[in-house]
Parts: structure tokens; sequence; C-alpha cells
């Protein structure tokens, strides 16, 4: 994002503003004059130099001749001061005007001395006008700077300098004229990332030249501006580093100004420390913008590892975001060792990506479909409902009335209870025992190990709700609108509180409260012990998701679209999350992170405290299976058939395993192994 | 049987946890000791309405940093709070007293300092300058606080563990000092110690951080502008809220705190009290 200084009072705005790059105007805010502590690493106040002066000439606004960015409009540029044709040290001829800098123009010039022929170069003009002299002197020496180092640099990607004088108090540069389009602007007119090979093949010129820089004698260059726009993509894919204003001599342990661009610059250079791998930073920078087309300059500083590329561009081989990744590592020291180091990571990732990556960038490592299931079992109908696993002994309902217990090593069967109707509930356990809720309205204790009935309690609808234990009572909806609470050890009723639906979703506890939804659009928070109604709050549509708690929050999804975030004690609405169809699935929380499945065929992360998406995973199918985490992987299922495995920081697809029919339920994971149901009636266990 | 005893003896759940009403605060802006013009401004109100769950009490706080040209700075903080307030008020409070289902308040700051953002930014374009401002507001509603933040204006909490900023500042050198490039003593000294990478009204896209917290357990809030916290140690401000004095009074002797220090900027700031539960 661009630096806003803050200003007083007192202060007038300042005459002109930076008349280059609308991206890094700046507002001053009345800043008191420190007292210099000796000392303390401080950047010399005089030094410390405004982006628009780190603005130059060749940046893309500039380059078309008229500024382009958001505030073009209000900034009139600067006119050349040279005119069409004009002639300097009888010898350049100005043809036109390329681009205009806060302290600088570049014109396009040919170069006369060769009669026969047409030889065309660039004039870069210092046109700095700052009242302030120290200012001025800044850009001078910047630009002396530049032009001795280039006169002693040589290599296919710096332009050559030919010349270089003072004509009228104005100093000139004579340079290689450069052909090509710069890389802020390819990127500009790109409607998507760039590919990754392209990058790629860049980024390994770009570390070659860096390399020389870097290995300069008797010192090391530090470019210190690796940034899109100061990189020119030749007709012929070639990469040439301009702008060479700020570049420096590297001297070990000298603390030095703090200079560069926001955005793209390493975080020590703001303690004006420049060394080469801050350079090998700026380029992962430079490679993240390419990549994802979001900009450095428009983010937080310095939070790459919060948006790693993979979560803005899923196509991108995990191999070259690693890479990436350690370029942008904050500490110097866990950074790539040098630009040779990354240029040979970035050669091997050029040979693999031909080599062992499929199409979309999902590397082919992991068992495929065959070696990914352990076992499946096979029930008479489909199994929506997901499983329960207790004590090394896995429990699943079935549409064909029964209800399953199968050895989760082997999925060998152990014993089966029928029920009336179909089962869509989730079973739950205590002790010695397990219950499950019926489409034939009554909810079944049995014994865990028998299947042994232990009491039957009756409600009047179907049961699609699961039922849940809280201390010596159980909770489970019914299709006849009533919420129950029976005794857990003889399966009398304990009370019941009536809604204006059914009660298909789950209940969840807190403390001595239970929360749970209806399909008459509320959430509603009940005393467990006394059933008595704490609060109650509205969505639009049916509650079918289930609510979970944490930290002082229910979170739950509603058929109106929405994921909801509401205070536990009082059913206020801290936040919601609008998706594109019904949130059936009951989201999941897991460290700071929520992750909720969506009819839209997303699977979203977002952020438990304000709702804010981290990243979407999109299955172009329904999902109602509720996510789990485990070892920092998330699985759920999908209409397709689908159960995902995805990584659970940045989404990535980890491996997906095709079932027969939807799997609507949540998988359980346990020791390695996920277990889920499909609607092709089998049970799965999958390596996880 | 005296109905009062019959309703005991069928009411035998707990009750519900006690709602925090009756909060008090005091509220200071002070131009300082340096500034000719205070570009500060502070909003503060408390009421009490009859809520969908039982009479609630609600308190929105605002206190806004302006900077930018003239006094545009002025103009801008001015404005988001109005904005803001009037956003809340319309979103939240006229909907509680019409029985209406109530906006996620979360979402609803947020979209109210977006709005402000956006007016302040045509506003802004339509005058010339480059007026901009910080926001820092939190709306206390039924045992929780709910709060939207941009810039480096801040929010404290004080309980019995002492004062938690719960804003972050949006700044170059807060960024820094997170990622342990600089050492707390150098950034107070950090040229780049003003420079913010977002305020409201200065650019199109902006980042409003948004959070909530349950007040359990917390004494007090303070919302100050950096005129405050950049000037008067954090144990100093500890000390003299836990004086024993009246909000009001605590915020002058702050003021007073910050002004003896150098008052080298406009020095803002709201301290609400809550009630023990």
């Amino acid at each position: 994002m661009p630096l806003l200084k803050k200003m007083g009072g007192r202060k007038t705005p300042p005459p002109e503003k930076p008349a280059s790059d609308a991206r890094t105007v700046r507002l001053e805010k009345e800043q008191p004059a420190a007292p210099s502590v000796p000392g303390t690493r401080q950047v010399k106040p005089e030094e410390d130099v405004t982006p628009s002066q780190m603005t130059r000439p060749m940046d893309p606004d500039a380059l078309e001749g008229q500024p382009t960015g958001p505030a073009a409009a209000e900034e009139a540029p600067r006119s050349p001061t040279l005119s069409v044709g004009a002639i300097l040290e009888g010898r350049y001829q100005i043809e036109s005007v390329l681009g205009i800098g806060g302290m600088s123009v570049v014109y396009r010039g040919r170069d006369l001395r060769f009669k026969g022929v047409y030889r065309i170069c660039a004039i870069k003009e210092m046109i700095d006008r700052s009242p302030n002299s120290q200012t001025r002197g800044i850009t001078l020496k910047n630009f002396e700077r530049e032009a001795s180092l280039l006169a002693t640099l040589n290599h296919p990607a710096i332009p050559k300098i030919y010349d270089y004088f003072v004509v009228g108090g104005r100093i000139y540069l004579i340079l290689e004229f450069v052909e090509g389009q710069n890389l802020e602007d390819i990127l500009e007119e790109s409607l998507e990332p760039l590919e990754e090979e392209r990058v790629v093949r860049w980024a390994v010129q770009i570390c070659d030249v860096l390399s020389y820089l870097h290995n300069h004698k008797p010192e090391p260059i530090i470019f210190r501006d690796m940034k899109p726009s100061n990189v020119m993509i030749t007709s012929d894919e070639r990469i040439v580093l301009i702008d060479f204003g700020i570049a420096r001599i590297f001297e070990a342990d000298l603390k030095g100004t703090m200079i560069g661009t926001e955005g793209y610059s390493p975080p020590e250079q703001y303690r004006g420390v420049a060394e080469p791998r801050g350079d090998l930073y700026a380029l992962g920078a430079t490679m993240h913008h390419l990549l994802t087309k979001s900009d450095p300059r428009l983010e937080t500083p310095f939070t790459f590892h919060e948006r790693p590329p993979s979560s803005l561009n899923p196509d991108l081989s995990p191999q070259l975001e690693g890479l990436i990744m350690k370029a942008l590592e904050y500490d110097v020291q866990q950074r790539w060792a040098s630009a040779v180091e990354m240029r040979s990571a970035l050669l091997d990732l050029a040979h693999l990506d031909i080599a062992d990556l499929r199409p979309g960038g999902v590397p082919a490592a992991g068992p495929s479909g065959g070696e990914r299931m352990l076992w499946s079992f096979e029930c008479e109908e489909e199994v929506r409902a997901s499983p329960l696993i207790y004590n090394g002994v896995l429990y699943v309902g079935a549409y064909d009335n029964n209800l399953y217990a199968l050895d989760t090593s082997a999925g060998k069967f152990l014993w089966k209870f029928p029920t009336q109707q179909g089962i869509c509930s989730t079973a739950c356990s205590w002790e010695r025992f397990v219950a499950v809720g019926s489409e034939d309205g009554n909810v079944y204790a049995l014994h865990a190990q028998s299947g042994q009935v232990q009491w039957t309690a009756r409600t009047g609808g179907p049961i699609r709700s699961s039922p849940r234990v809280l201390l010596d009572a159980l909770f489970v909806g019914s299709d006849d609108q009533n919420v129950y609470a029976f005794d857990l050890r003889r399966g009398e009723q304990i009370w019941t509180y009536r809604t204006w639906g059914a009660v298909r979703s789950s209940a969840s506890t807190a403390g001595r409260v239970i929360f749970i939804g209806s399909d008459d659009g509320h959430i509603y928070a009940i005393e467990s012990r006394s059933g008595e109604l704490q609060w109650k709050s509205r969505t639009g549509l049916p509650v079918v998701s289930s609510p979970v708690t944490a930290e002082g929050m229910i979170f739950v999804g509603s058929w109106d679209s929405y994921l909801y975030a509401l205070d536990q004690n009082s059913g206020w609405p801290a936040w919601k999350f609008r998706t594109q169809g019904r949130v059936t699935s009951t989201p999941l929380v897991y460290g700071s992170r929520l992750y909720v499945g969506s009819s839209d065929g997303n699977l979203y992360c977002l952020e438990t405290r304000n709702g804010k998406q981290v990243w979407k995973f999109e299955t172009q199918s329904f999902i109602t299976s509720s996510p789990q985490v485990v070892g920092g992987k998330v699985y759920f299922g999908a209409g397709n058939g689908q159960v995902y495995c995805l990584q659970a920081e940045s989404g990535r697809e980890v491996w997906s395993f095709q079932t027969g029919k939807p799997v609507t339920g949540t998988p359980a994971i346990e020791e390695g192994v996920v277990y889920i149901g499909s609607m092709d009636q089998r049970v799965y266990a999958l390596r996880a | 049987m005296p109905f009062w005893k019959r309703r005991r003896q069928e009411d035998e759940a707990p009750p519900p946890p006690a709602k925090r009403v009756g909060m008090s605060f005091g509220v200071a802006s002070d131009v300082g000791q340096v500034r000719p013009t205070n570009q500060d401004h502070v909003f503060a109100l408390q009421t009490s309405l009859p809520g969908p769950n039982g009479q609630e009490t609600l308190g929105l706080f605002i206190v806004a940093d302006g900077m930018g040209g003239h006094l545009g700075g002025a103009t801008a903080s001015a404005r988001a709070v109005a904005i803001v307030t009037l956003e809340v008020l319309e979103g939240l409070v006229m909907p509680i007293l019409r029985e209406d289902p109530p906006a996620a308040i979360q979402n609803l700051m947020r979209e109210a300092v977006l709005t402000a953002n956006r007016r302040i930014l045509a506003e802004a374009a339509q005058q010339h300058n480059d007026m901009g401002t910080t926001l820092t507001a939190a709306l206390l509603l039924a045992g929780r606080c709910y709060q939207a933040h941009v810039g480096d204006s801040r929010l404290y909490t004080h309980t019995t563990e002492g004062l938690a900023c719960r804003t972050r500042d949006h700044s170059m050198v807060a960024r820094l000092l997170e990622l342990g490039q600089i050492t707390p003593e150098e950034a107070i000294n950090h040229p780049k110690r003003n420079y913010l990478y977002q305020s409201v009204g200065q650019q199109d896209d902006i980042e409003v951080e948004s959070d909530s917290f349950p007040l359990d357990g917390c004494d007090s809030l303070l919302l100050c502008s950096d005129g405050l916290w950049g000037v008067v140690e954090e144990q100093v401000l500890l000390q003299t809220l836990e004086g024993g004095q009246e909000p009001q009074k605590i915020c002058e002797d702050l003021v007073a705190l910050a002004n003896e220090a150098g008052g080298e900027d406009n020095i803002s700031l709201i301290l609400v009290a809550l009630p023990q539960t």
C-alpha cells in the first residue's frame, strides 16, 4: 500500500504533487523533529527519500508519456524541458518523450554522429526542481552514481551508457535504447496472472544479472529496486534491468539510506540495510506479483506469507511457490543464500515442470485411487449419514434402515441394528452406548459392543438431527418441530422445546446451554436443564447446519446463503459471510480459521474473528458435508462424489478420491484414516 | 401463594448471565502544545433500549485523528465520525426499535467505515486536497465489544492483568516491529514512524480491521489517538486509570500528562468504565 504520512495542521500541502507515479503519492503529517539519539540505527532525515524520488522515469505511467494511475487526472504531467528536434552537444537529437518521472525525463533520441545509419538512444535528463537544496543534492548524487556505476558494468541485461554531460546546469545520460515493454505494463495488459513458465524463464535471467552485480569486484552492487516496472522484456524475451539510480556498492555493515519501493523492498531495507539477499526478496515479491496479479503496493506491507501465491492462483506449482516463499523470508538467513543458488533452484524447477507435473499444477505424487482406499463396505442403500468412530468401531447409519457397526481396521462387519426406516442421523456415544435417530421418529440407545437395545425414545416425526450428549442428557431435534432432552440412562423425556419448523440441525453445547437451528429460520439457545429459552436469533431461511461454539461465539450456516457468527451469550450477530448458495454444511473451527461448505460448490476458509475470506476451493458441485481438519489438512465430500483433501492453510488440493455417488456426510478421521460414506451405498476407509 | 414466590418456584434454572448496564464514560480532545488546530474528533453515546431478548445497553465510541493539508484533516475526522455514527444508528439502533432483524454488527461497522472512506475520498477529490483520518470505533452491546479500526489510533482494554492493545497500528513502523526488524527503541525515533499504510479517505482500497471480544473481566476501555499513546508511557496510563477517579477526571488528567510530555500532537481519548459483574 502507498504510505500515507500523517500531517498536522500547521503544514500546507506541497505546492505540487509528485508527477509520475500515482501509487506513490503520499501525504505528509507534520513530524516534530526527532531528537537524534546517538547509537541508534537512525536514518538521517535529509536522506529520507520520498517515494516520488524513488519513482523513476521508466515507470509504467511515465513511459506512456502520460500518467494512467487513479490520480492521473488530477496531476498534469510536467512539460518536458526539451522540445522535439532539439540537439544536445551537436550530436543527440530529441525525437520524443518516453517518460517523465519525479526527477528526470527520458527522451528517445537519435545519435547524429553515425551519419549513414539510424541509431537511436535513450536520453535521461535530470529535471529536479525541488526547492530544497538538500533534496536536489541527493538527486544529483544519485544521477552521478547511476552514470558512473553503469560505466563500469558490462552485461547484456544492463543498458550500456554512452555518454554523460552537463548542459545549462542540467545533467544528461545517454543510454542504450532498450526496445520492449516493462513487466508492469505486460502484467497490466494481461487479464490473468502471467504464465508460470515464462515467469520462471525471466526469473532465471534476472538471477543471472543479479549474480553478476552481486559478484562485482571489488565490492558487490545491490540493485535495491527490483520491481516489475524496472524490468524490460525485449521482443525476444530477454530481460534488461533499467534504472540504476539507487543501486549502490555494497559496503558490509554500513547502514545506508532507507530506499526502494514500498511493497517490493525487503524489511531490512527499512532500517537502512541493503545487501544482496534483499534483491532476492524483491525478486520474490516481483514474481509473486506477476503470478498472482495482486499488487504488493496495495497490500499490508510484508504479508506475502499470509497470501501464498497458490491461494490467489491455484494453478501454480507447489515447487515454484516454495521457491518464491523462500526468497520472501523476513529473516535474511532463511532466504536463498545467493542469486546463483536461487537460479539453480529455478532451473531444477523448469526441468521438473515438464516431467513431474500434471496439468493444473497438481503434483502426481501420492497414492492413486486404488492405493488411497484401504477398504470399503457395501450397505444395501445410500449412506447419507456420517460415521462415528468409538473405541475402534465405526458406527454408521444407512438408508436401508440399519445402523452398522464395523471394525475400523478392515471394515469387517460386527453387527447391524434395524430401525423401522432409513437413517440419516449420525450416531453419538457415551460410556458403553451409542445412540442414533431414525426416520421412524425414534432415538435408539444401543450397547456399543452388541447392538442390543438399551432404550428407545419416541418423537412425533422423522429424526434427521443427530443426537448429542451433555452430562446426563441427550439432545435431539425432530421434524415434529421440537427439540427434545432425554435422560441418558433410561431415555425418559426431560423436556421439549417447540420451534416453528422441523429441527434437522444438531445441538452444540457450551456451559449449560445448547444451541440448535430450526427450519423456522431461527437459532435457539436453550438452557439444558430447564429447556428454557435464553435467546433466539433470526436468519432468513431454514437453519439445517449445526451450530458450533468457539471462543464465546456460535457459528452456523443458513439456507439464506449466509454463515453467521453470533455472540454466544446474547445471540447478537457479530458478522455474517455470504456464499452463493444454501449453507447446510456444519462449519468447523480450527485455530483462528473456520471451514464451511456451500451448495454454491465452494469450500470456504474464513477468519473466525471477522469472517474475512482466506481462500475458497471450487468443486463445481454442492457441498453439504462438513469439513474436518486433521494434521493441517481439511477433508470433506461433495455432490460430485469426490472426497477431497486440501491443505488447510492454502486450500491447495492434496488429493481427491472418486466415489460413485454424492458424498453428503462428514468424514471421521482417526489414526491417519478417513472414514466416509457415499450415496453409492458404500462406506470408505481412505488413507489420509 | 404470592406471585413472586410462584414465579421463583417455576424458575429453577439459573438466571441468564447478568447483562452489563450503566457504563460510564469520559471524553477529552485537546489541541496539545505544538499544533495550531485540533484535527481530532471523538464521539460517545450510551443508550438503553428494548431489544429482542430484553432491555439492552448499547454504547458507541469513536476516535478519529485527522490528517492532510490545511484544515482538511479536521474535516475528514468529523466526516468519518458522523458517517459511522449515522450508519450504526440506521443499521442497528433503528432496526432494534422497529423489531426488524438486527444487522450483523461487524459487517455494519466495516461497511460504515468503507462508506466514510468513499465519501471522504470523493469530497477530497472535489476540493483537491488530500485529507484523511484514522478511525477507531467500539460498539458495546450485551457484554461484547465490536470494533472497527483503520490507522494508528488505539483501543485498549483494562483488566486486572493490565492494559492490552486491541488494535494494530497500520503503520510501517508497527509492521517492522511485528516482524522483529526493529526494536521498540528504534521505533520511537524511526523516520517512518508517522507513516500509515492505510487511513480513511486517502485510497480506494482499505481493509477495515474488524474484531469482537467479550467484555468479561474488563474494567474499562480506552480509545485514544497517538497524541496520547505516543507520548504517555503505558505504565503511566495504567497508574492513572487505576487512580480511583471518575472517568472524566481521568481523561483530563491524561490530557495534562500528554501536554506535560510535550503535547506534540492533538490528544484525544474516550474512557469507558464498565460495571463489574
